[in-house]
């Protein structure tokens, strides 16, 4: 009958059409977790896939460092990514300790500074790639409008001229609040460490989701000081914003980006190609147009704008130590101050 | 002869391929809708390694006394909210219908403004009238506009249409035959008010309240935007969840936050119930008549509102050219450059037109078909009327609650839809389901509005039913599908709070994109997202209004009545 | 009657909605090209049964059959038959000439055979110049008219009408009951028809069928409703009736206040001291000048309270004495009002012709 022929085609076309796109979900692809900031993420996408024309790369999700890596502990049952890459180090150590990762010597890893590399493992668990650093970022003309001089130095910021005046990242959330948090505590041990966090706690105005975002909070004078990383202060100053970028006196936190290979991972092959030239000259080379420090020696072009002597005051960062206790402190910290804290931390 | 046993009509064809339908609907809701909600409470009594552990989430919950402070400053955000809209929208609604004012039609359409944008807008827009670097700032008197005080104006504007739709409908059904009453007894123009307007607009004002504590209270773009330290419950599961990845709390948050939603709905619910049963056949519509002063008064208030309005979009507008506020005004389009800002890209603004494009298609044709199985079959009473009911739920399920359920549901790998999860078939369910409420009303109203002999007749005639609804029931409600079809867009292409869980690599969307970039510091590339969603839904708004004045004007000549006399 | 000779047999027709029996025990034949109205008050169950026989409700017990066929249990689509709903349910955005020809385009006949008998059907309900307007164009009786064109467009064996000219105004629906009666007639359709309107149903129907609370009151012919109600309900709801308390006083004879009536020929079989009802109809009541012989049977004094003038009658209160409350109306044509000269508070005697007497038990 008519009708019924007329029902078979709908029924027929309607199977058809989620089988089709069923299948375009499942082709085959690279699908990477990173941490890095957005606008780098369409270049390094280019040049891979240039020197990679049979890799689809996917950015499977971009966060903060917090965030990706929670993300990452809630699918460990059922992992999604392939890659994890441009995340913190001690993201990855604690990753690692988890089992998360697939030990794997990339290609000419051996022209790396080898405390860049896994040091537990051969082959290494992850390789680092470039190094961020943290730095406090002040706009000059608030500053004077607002009585609140240049700060030199982290204890500086707990004066009481400073209160309300001071924006940092959430180290929940941000892999750079999370380096400020483990370096206080590196620098002058827990007691001393969070006796500062308190004080300098009663001087935040808020905390902020990113890492990036104190700093870019400063140069658009919404609040004078903002607790951010070096490369996005000399960045936002190159663009005219009145910030002075300042590297603290009693030393910088610090932390690499680093990548590492999931355990089974469904598109192996790619993961390694991506490992493979993540430590190309040619990838070092990118890494350094933002970025100051990075794994290959001998590459690293200065940077306009950052602040001098910066790489003297970089603490000696213990990523075992950070990874072993980086559960502890966090949830420290938000039952000390998570009350003032932007949402999403 | 008479058996004892009762007798059952046959199946006919129409019957049975009617009853497959709506089992099949049935099979959608509950994967769709009860499902998901279900492991939402689910979720809420299990620990991380998926065991029951009864309440213990709960208690957890409680002791933290940062995140039971949500839940009272959910409620003081909704009270005062709401008090506040109520009585600006009050008064405009009131100039629109009770007084001669000119250009009535005009602040009419000004009012709507506010439902083209998404409710990130207003908050980031405070920022630059109010933030430190304001050009209000002095008007904050030292107030901070980050907290109570920015997701409060946020929401105010937001709501605002919605509650001048509501309050026009309950004061334009007043009954004039009491007003000429109280004018021959020489009433008191204050008493009438009073003793008349308010009374008869009573269920209605009350209705309009639990809608705006409702939107108040669920909203989550505002308070993530401008929110500050301050936090509400919506932003605790989204805090719960992305941040922390911490699923069972995020539902306990969930389940908690509908608790006053379900009451609130429930409220409504009864209250609207009344105000229908108020309007008598007999009722004649007030006139209003000329007062000078009155009106002119009414004409400054709706003035005075519609420039708040537009200079809380202008300015994100404005602040979405600016090179650099505050330091460098001049203009460009250096924020409209997404691909190079940290959670932002065109493709989101792409994905965010191709998903309302699919809701509204797609949500369009299912609710309207799905309510026309659910009023006009003749059989399956006992099944159609729980699918009528349960098609009321969406509409008291907040968007992140729903969001959340989703993200639980189809991203099990255990479910066989796991497929779906992250892709714009997701985002477009998530959305139809939503906003499912309103047009299954609007379609239902059309229905009921049709003979309801058409279906009988037919039978009569023996046509199948799909050749009448084709050729008849379709053709007859295009001005709801219409109406139903912008809706769907306009939602769709706002919402961010039930596809902010569910967005992937590929299907980021602009509203969600805004709240990334805000969160990176990006507010001014956040604001020109936001203002790219305004002209998009306002453009297609226009385009919309113009196609339905043709194609009514060319299908719908039967409307035009020419009676004959006999 | 047979049923092998009926077109519809419906026996033990039943339908409970829940507690509630909307119909009880409800039998009927219909014969071939007969036109059948049913007629009772709203509520009394006549749609149900036309629903049921249209397959629009199913009934919990009972059987219908049609044309020999059993149809109880088939569902509408199933069974053979046009309708015409009170609303007319024409489709508001077709054309007549699509409204006629919606349910032929359906049987695959070619579009040259579906315009022949469209405009065959537009002929038969004289709608000649009105097809290409749409129903909200029309007026009341010409929608009505497509409505009943559209129901015998598939030449059905069977039309159910249900209440087809209440919406109409006084002057219009009684044009249309002609026109469709003839129509009918021409056709030879067996025709069920719901009325609530007793003179639609004296006027149109073959036989009448009373129903009151879901059962059958009484059915016939409109004259033997008329002229001999079976029940109180029949006699109240058909014509206009007198009610007279009374109780019966042996040999026929029924008493009302101190005034004895022979009844001996109404139906009811009274024993002595049974409480009765005794009617009479207003136009049964014969009036004489008070010095009429008032030996007569069942004459009385009476005495007139007031008159109604209603056009080609007149309309009499009376009572058998002054102040009684038992009362009682007379109609008569103006005249006889003249040449009795009756007025308020007149002395007139009546008489209650034995034949034209009912009684029922009270």
């Amino acid at each position: 009958m008519n009708y019924y022929l007329r029902l078979r085609t709908i029924i027929t076309s309607l199977v058809a059409m989620v089988a089709l796109i069923g299948t375009a979900v499942a082709q085959d692809e690279l699908i990477v977790y990173t941490a890095i900031e957005a606008d780098e993420l369409a270049m390094f996408e280019q040049e891979f896939e240039a020197d990679n024309p049979n890799i689809d790369l996917k950015w499977g999700a971009r966060d903060s460092t917090g965030i990706i890596t929670a993300k990452l502990l809630a699918e460990k049952d059922n992992p999604q990514a392939d890659i994890v890459w441009g995340l913190a180090a001690t993201s990855l150590v604690f990753l690692a300790n988890e089992d998360y990762f697939e030990g794997y010597s990339p290609k000419g890893v051996e022209m790396l500074d080898p405390k860049y590399v896994d040091p537990t493992m051969d082959p290494p668990l992850w390789v680092g790639q470039r190094a961020w650093i943290a730095s406090i970022c002040y706009n000059t003309v608030e500053g004077e409008k607002n009585g609140v001089p240049q700060p030199s130095s982290w204890q500086d910021l707990t004066k009481p001229e400073y209160q309300g005046h001071v924006v940092m990242p959430n180290p929940n959330s941000s892999g750079t609040g999370f380096l400020d948090v483990s370096s206080w505590l590196q620098i002058w041990g827990e007691e001393d460490g969070w006796a500062f966090m308190d004080s300098l706690h009663e001087n935040i105005a808020w905390y902020t989701h990113s890492g990036s975002k104190p700093c870019k909070q400063a140069a658009a004078g919404e609040i004078t000081v903002g607790v951010s990383f070096a490369y996005r202060g000399a960045k936002l100053k190159n663009q005219g914003a009145p910030v002075e970028v300042i590297a603290p006196a009693e030393g910088v936190g610090w932390d690499l980006e680093a990548f590492g290979i999931v355990k089974g991972a469904k598109n192996m092959a790619a993961a390694q190609a991506l490992a493979d030239w993540s430590v190309t000259k040619k990838a070092n080379e990118i890494y350094n147009r933002e970025y100051a420090v990075v794994a290959m020696p001998g590459v690293a072009q200065e940077v306009e704008n950052f602040p001098p002597m910066i790489l003297e005051k970089m603490i000696n960062n213990d990523f075992a130590w950070a990874a072993g206790n980086r559960q502890r402190i966090l949830s420290e910290w938000q039952n000390r101050y998570g009350a003032k804290s932007e949402p999403k931390s | 002869m008479a058996t004892a046993s009762a007798i059952v009509t046959k199946y006919s064809r129409d019957d049975k391929f009617q009853g497959g339908i709506l089992v099949l609907i049935a099979l959608v809701v509950a994967v769709a809708v009860l499902l998901p909600l279900f492991t939402i409470f689910l979720k809420s009594v299990e620990n991380r390694d998926g065991q029951f552990v009864g309440i213990l989430n709960y208690v957890e919950y409680f002791q933290t006394p940062a995140l039971v402070a949500s839940i009272y400053n959910t409620i003081i955000i909704g009270v005062v909210t709401t008090v506040i809209v109520i009585t600006l929208a009050f008064i405009y609604a009131y100039a629109l219908t009770r007084s001669c004012m000119p250009y009535k039609n005009l602040f009419r359409s000004i009012s709507l403004i506010p439902l083209l944008a998404p409710s990130l807008l207003p908050a980031i827009a405070l920022i630059y009238m109010f933030g430190n670097q304001g050009y209000m700032k002095e008007l904050m008197f030292g107030y901070e506009i980050r907290g109570p005080i920015g997701i409060v104006i946020s929401l105010v504007f937001w709501i605002f249409p919605h509650v001048v739709i509501l309050l026009s409908t309950a004061l334009s059904t007043a009954d004039g035959r009491l007003y000429e009453v109280a004018k021959v007894l020489r009433t008191k123009s204050i008493r009438t008010f009073f003793k008349i307007t308010l009374p008869a607009a009573k269920y209605g004002v009350m209705s309009a309240c639990f809608v705006a504590f409702l939107y108040a209270i669920t909203d989550f773009g505002a308070c993530k935007v401008i929110g500050g330290w301050f936090t509400v419950l919506s932003l605790d599961i989204y805090k719960q969840v992305v941040g922390q990845q911490n699923f069972q709390l995020g539902s306990v948050v969930s389940v908690i936050l509908l608790l006053p939603v379900v009451v609130t709905f429930i409220a409504q619910r009864q209250v609207q119930r009344k105000q229908t049963a108020q309007i008598t056949p007999g009722s004649v519509p007030y006139q209003p008549k000329p007062n000078r002063r009155f009106d002119l008064l009414m004409l400054l208030y709706c003035i005075a509102v519609s420039i708040i309005l537009f200079a809380i979009l202008g300015t994100a507008a404005y602040a979405s050219f600016v090179k650099f506020w505050p330091y460098n005004l001049s203009l460009s389009l250096t924020n409209y450059q997404f691909n190079l800002m940290d959670g932002g890209s065109w493709q989101a603004y792409r994905n965010s037109v191709v998903m309302s494009l699919y809701t509204a298609f797609i949500g369009t044709a299912v609710i309207f078909c799905s309510a026309y199985f659910i009023e006009k079959t003749r059989r399956y009473r006992g099944l159609r009327s729980s699918l009528n009911f349960l098609s009321i739920v969406p509409l008291a399920t907040p968007g992140m609650v729903l969001g959340l359920a989703y993200l639980f549901f189809f991203n099990d790998p255990l479910n066989p839809l796991n497929f779906i999860y992250k892709t714009m078939i997701i985002l477009v369910l998530a959305n139809i389901v939503h906003y499912y409420t309103v047009p299954h009303l609007t379609a239902t109203t059309a229905l009921k509005q049709l003979d309801v002999e058409f279906e009988s007749v037919s039978a009569s005639l023996k046509v199948p039913f799909y050749k009448t609804f084709w050729h008849v029931t379709l053709p007859i409600c295009i001005p709801a599908l219409s109406n139903i079809w912008i809706y769907l867009f306009v939602t769709a292409i706002t919402t961010v709070s039930a596809v902010v869980f569910l967005y992937g690599h590929d299907t980021n969307i602009a509203a969600v994109a805004v709240v990334n970039m805000d969160d990176a510091g990006d507010v001014a590339p956040a604001a020109a997202m936001a203002m790219m969603i305004v002209y998009t839904a306002m453009g297609v708004r226009i385009v919309h209004w113009l196609l339905t004045h043709f194609i009514e004007k060319h299908t719908q000549k039967w409307r035009q009545q020419k009676l004959t006399s006999d | 009657m047979s049923s092998s000779d009926s077109y519809l047999l419906i026996q033990n027709l039943t339908k409970r909605f829940g507690e509630f029996e909307a119909l009880s025990q409800v039998s009927l034949e219909v014969d071939q090209s007969e036109l059948i109205c049913l007629l009772g008050p709203s509520g009394c169950g006549k749609t149900t049964v036309l629903r049921c026989i249209a397959g629009l409700e199913t009934p919990t017990v009972g059987t219908i059959v049609q044309n020999g066929v059993d149809i109880t249990s088939l569902p509408p689509e199933d069974r053979d038959f046009g309708i015409v709903f009170q609303s007319y349910a024409l489709f508001p955005n077709l054309t007549v000439n699509e409204n006629l020809g919606f349910g032929l385009a359906n049987r695959k006949l070619p579009k040259q055979k579906i315009q022949e008998r469209v405009q065959q059907l537009i002929a038969t309900v004289g709608l000649e110049g009105h097809s290409d307007k749409y129903p909200g164009q029309l007026s009341g009786g010409q929608q009505q008219r497509v409505a009943l064109a559209r129901a015998l467009a598939t030449s059905p064996g069977l039309l159910l009408l249900d209440e087809p000219l209440s919406a109409l105004d006084a002057k219009v629906r009684q044009r249309l009951r002609r026109e469709i009666l003839d129509l009918q007639r021409k056709i030879g359709i067996t025709t069920v028809l719901v009325t609530h309107d007793q003179e639609e149903a004296l006027t149109m129907g073959d036989r009448i069928v009373v129903m009151d609370h879901g059962v059958i009151a009484q059915t016939g012919t409109p004259q033997e409703i008329y002229s001999n109600p079976t029940t109180p309900f029949v006699a109240n709801f058909i014509g206009k009736m007198n009610f007279l308390d009374g109780i019966a006083s042996g040999n026929g004879e029924v008493a009302v206040n101190q005034f004895s009536f022979d009844c001996a020929q109404a139906t009811e079989t009274l024993s002595l001291g049974d409480r009765v009802l005794l009617c009479i109809r207003p136009e049964d009541i014969v009036i004489y000048n008070s010095d009429f012989d008032n030996n007569e049977i069942n004459c009385n004094n009476a005495i007139v309270i007031d008159t109604e003038f209603l056009g080609s009658v007149f309309r009499v209160r009376l009572a058998f004495e002054e102040s009684s409350s038992t009362e009682f109306i007379a109609e008569l044509p103006p005249s006889d009002m003249r040449s009795l000269e009756i007025e308020s508070g007149a002395n007139v005697s009546i008489k209650f012709p034995p034949e034209r007497l009912h009684v029922y038990l009270a």
